[in-house]
């Protein structure tokens, strides 16, 4: 349904009808933003890469194939911009309190306070933002794009470029690689 | 079983791909193995926590921002096409002439050995012209050469000229006017 529609809409925008590339901006802005943020663990520059992924697809729609996803298209014009950047700069790590400071999110948020059950404060959030960030990139992105956007391997595979046999590795190595390095957050699960 | 297989199988239960024969196993081996067990409870708590991840506030205007930049290329690339507007009417004219031109130097060709008496026969049957286009290009040769006052050496002149054009309006259009088209196309 989310496919067909964002079909129709590049149909529409090839043809020039920019309010239907707006209506794509809508629909995938969010995830875009969130694909680039869990990336490169910076509002600002998240937002920059957002903003240039939906300017490249729009100069670039005709070379988007329609027998694919629209999204992981979109997803893989925005984690190439990350990858560069990281590249360019070789940026450290987040430290902590940079990243308190640059959150910012709703604290009636529903999936906020699943986290907060499980450990009473948002120590969680921050410690599994910092695993993260310690993953390779492409397990960082497989990890994201599979765990909080929700794509299915096929997608995952088109976003990424690789096989979806790849994509599965790069989820599983990624899980068991932040398990280990969450480790302490999750002693007292399971056991 | 080994533990090995069961962590694959409990990465396939995460992925929601672990058939019921797969998942009765797996099952055994958990009642068996602290170690899965724990290994299994941690990733799904992981995989929850990591579906409710908060993600910090978009900045404002992101919409605005983008879409100033696509307007602008969508006038930009408007534009590029209706900057050839002024120039369609004479890629009008080229086409057409060339192709009265064309016909007229073919038959120019094709009647230069009917101009020279006897051979052109000859070669017509050689080149296996037809008929048709023998008699036509004959035609045209007629009033070519008529208005050209039977002047053969200014006929050939004519057609070097006609050739010349042809070549220069086809440099034109591919300095010129094709990058204009494609880059329309492609900005
Ligand atoms: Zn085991």
């Amino acid at each position: 349904m989310t496919e067909l529609a964002d079909r129709a809409l590049v149909a529409r925008a090839r043809r020039g009808d920019t309010e239907a590339f707006g209506a794509l901006v809508d629909r995938h802005r969010q995830r875009v933003f969130g694909v680039a943020y869990r990336m490169l663990g910076d509002v600002e520059a998240a937002n920059d890469v957002a903003q240039e992924a939906f300017v490249r697809a729009f100069e670039r729609l005709e070379s988007f194939r329609s027998s694919g996803s629209f999204v992981a298209w979109l997803v893989s014009i925005a984690s190439n911009l990350c990858i560069d950047i990281q590249r360019r700069s070789r940026r450290t790590p987040m430290s902590l309190d940079v990243m308190q400071e640059e959150k910012g999110y709703d604290p009636a948020d529903p999936r906020q306070a699943a986290i907060e059950h499980r450990l009473g404060t948002d120590e969680a959030a921050d410690a599994i933002h910092q695993a993260l960030e310690k993953l390779p990139a492409a397990q960082r992105l497989a990890i994201t794009l599979r765990h909080i956007e929700g794509l299915g391997y096929e997608e995952i595979g088109q976003a990424m470029g690789v096989p979806v046999g790849t994509a599965k590795t790069h989820v599983h190595r990624g899980r068991e690689r932040l398990a280990r390095m969450l480790h302490r957050f999750y002693a007292e699960v399971g056991s | 079983m080994e533990c090995n297989r069961g962590r694959q199988m409990i990465h396939a239960e995460l992925d929601g791909e672990l058939t019921e024969e797969r998942r009765a196993l797996l099952a055994e081996h958990l009642g068996q193995c602290a170690a899965c067990a724990q290994f299994r409870a941690r990733l799904m708590a992981l995989t929850t926590d990591l579906a409710a991840l908060p993600l910090p506030a978009q900045p404002e205007g992101f919409r605005d921002a983008v879409m100033g930049q696509v307007e602008g290329l969508a006038r930009k690339r408007r534009g590029r096409l209706w900057g050839l507007r002024p120039a369609l009417p004479w890629v009008g004219v080229g086409l057409s002439s060339s192709l009265i031109y064309a016909a007229l130097a073919t038959g120019i060709v094709l009647g230069l050995p009917q101009w020279v008496s006897g051979a052109g026969e000859r070669l017509a049957a050689l080149l296996s012209a037809g008929h048709g286009l023998w008699q036509s290009s004959g035609a045209i040769w007629s009033y070519a050469s008529s208005a050209a006052g039977d002047n053969a050496p200014l006929m050939v002149c004519g057609l070097a000229a006609y050739l010349a054009v042809l070549a220069g309006a086809g440099w034109k259009f591919r300095r010129q006017l094709l990058p204009a088209m494609v880059g329309a196309r492609d900005a």
